[in-house]
């Protein structure tokens, strides 16, 4: 799934490769690239955020398992750092956490459907005032990812990669206001 | 057995879907032609010579599309893009996937556009043979 893992962003690997128009010629590709969201692409950050913290409600035992680790990370005064602003993302907790939303996403009280529909929209969008998109196609020297391309992507990969962006970005906890760490307070 | 038509299919140039008037889309795949000439050897004895003309063996893919303000950008793209445009049309037919391929396309000719309420711009590519 995660084929390279660095700050600022990664690679996704597809379980199966899409036929990709590239300089005249039809290319297979099987990496995507993808980066950190863009100031006009929030709107649909922040639907994605809703599907997350939904589904994540509505299955109030892991919910609740997620939430204590996080509030006792707080109570340390160690601040959570989202995988895309750390230096060296740790992939196995990034594997994990994803693995962990998409089993809260089918438990969960959300239309999957509609969950990868905003992806979709958030991932193809060449969004206005932006000089780079969002995902790109790797192998083809960043060719456009379009709306085209990730339907034809299989059921697996759409669905694992809207959820591997929401988890490395921390898309769920766009909108909220920052923690002030106890160690900043002394 | 019962045969379905190809007939409403998702025109796609290079990666990106594009909206066409219902109906209006042919191809041609780019055989090589056949030209078949006849000999005579005398009494009333006649034979044919078969050869082959790769000279026309190119496709062609001919369109409609309204003509909606994005028009211009996208024709424009296209034009920039000799040789190098890829277009596929398919079409989920029950069970099946009916698809085409068109490689090394280019733009050819300056397409007329018709300004009127229901204006079309009709786009004539050609290119390599289809796959």
């Amino acid at each position: 799934m995660f084929f390279e893992v660095k700050k600022g962003g990664f690679k996704f690997e597809l379980s199966e490769p899409i036929e990709v128009a590239n300089k005249g010629a039809v290319e297979q590709a099987t990496r995507l690239k993808l980066e950190e969201p863009v100031k006009d692409s929030e709107y649909d950050a922040i639907e994605l955020a809703q599907f997350v913290t939904r589904a994540g409600l509505s299955v109030s035992k892991i919910f609740a398992g997620m939430n204590q680790q996080e509030e006792e990370l707080k109570a340390e005064g160690e601040e959570i750092i989202p995988f895309h602003l750390q230096d060296v993302p740790d992939v196995e907790k990034l594997l994990k956490e994803t693995t962990g939303l998409i089993k809260v996403l089918k438990a969960g009280d959300v239309d999957i459907k509609q969950f990868i529909s905003t992806g979709k929209r958030l991932l193809t969008t060449r969004y206005s005032g932006s000089k780079r998109r969002i995902c790109t196609i790797d192998d083809s020297e960043g060719s456009a990812f379009t709306p085209y391309l990730f339907d034809e992507l299989s059921f697996q990969d759409k669905f694992c990669l809207v959820a591997s962006y929401c988890v490395f970005f921390g898309i769920s906890s766009i909108g909220e206001p920052k923690t002030i760490s106890s160690k900043e307070l002394v | 057995m019962s045969k379905r038509a190809l007939s409403l299919p998702a025109l796609i140039i290079n990666n990106i879907t594009i909206a066409i008037v219902p109906g209006s889309l042919t191809y041609k795949g780019g055989k090589i032609k056949t030209n078949v000439e006849t000999v005579s050897s005398g009494g009333g004895k006649v034979e044919t010579v078969h050869s082959r003309d790769a000279t026309e063996a190119k496709s062609e893919v001919k369109f409609q599309m309204r003509l909606t303000t994005d028009v211009d950008g996208k024709i424009a793209d296209w034009d920039d893009n000799v040789a190098e445009n890829v277009i596929i049309f398919a079409e989920v037919i029950g069970k099946q996937k009916a698809k085409r391929i068109f490689e090394g396309m280019s733009l050819i000719d300056d397409p007329e556009r018709n300004v009127s309420p229901d204006g079309t711009v009709e786009l004539v590519f050609q290119g390599e043979q289809m796959i």
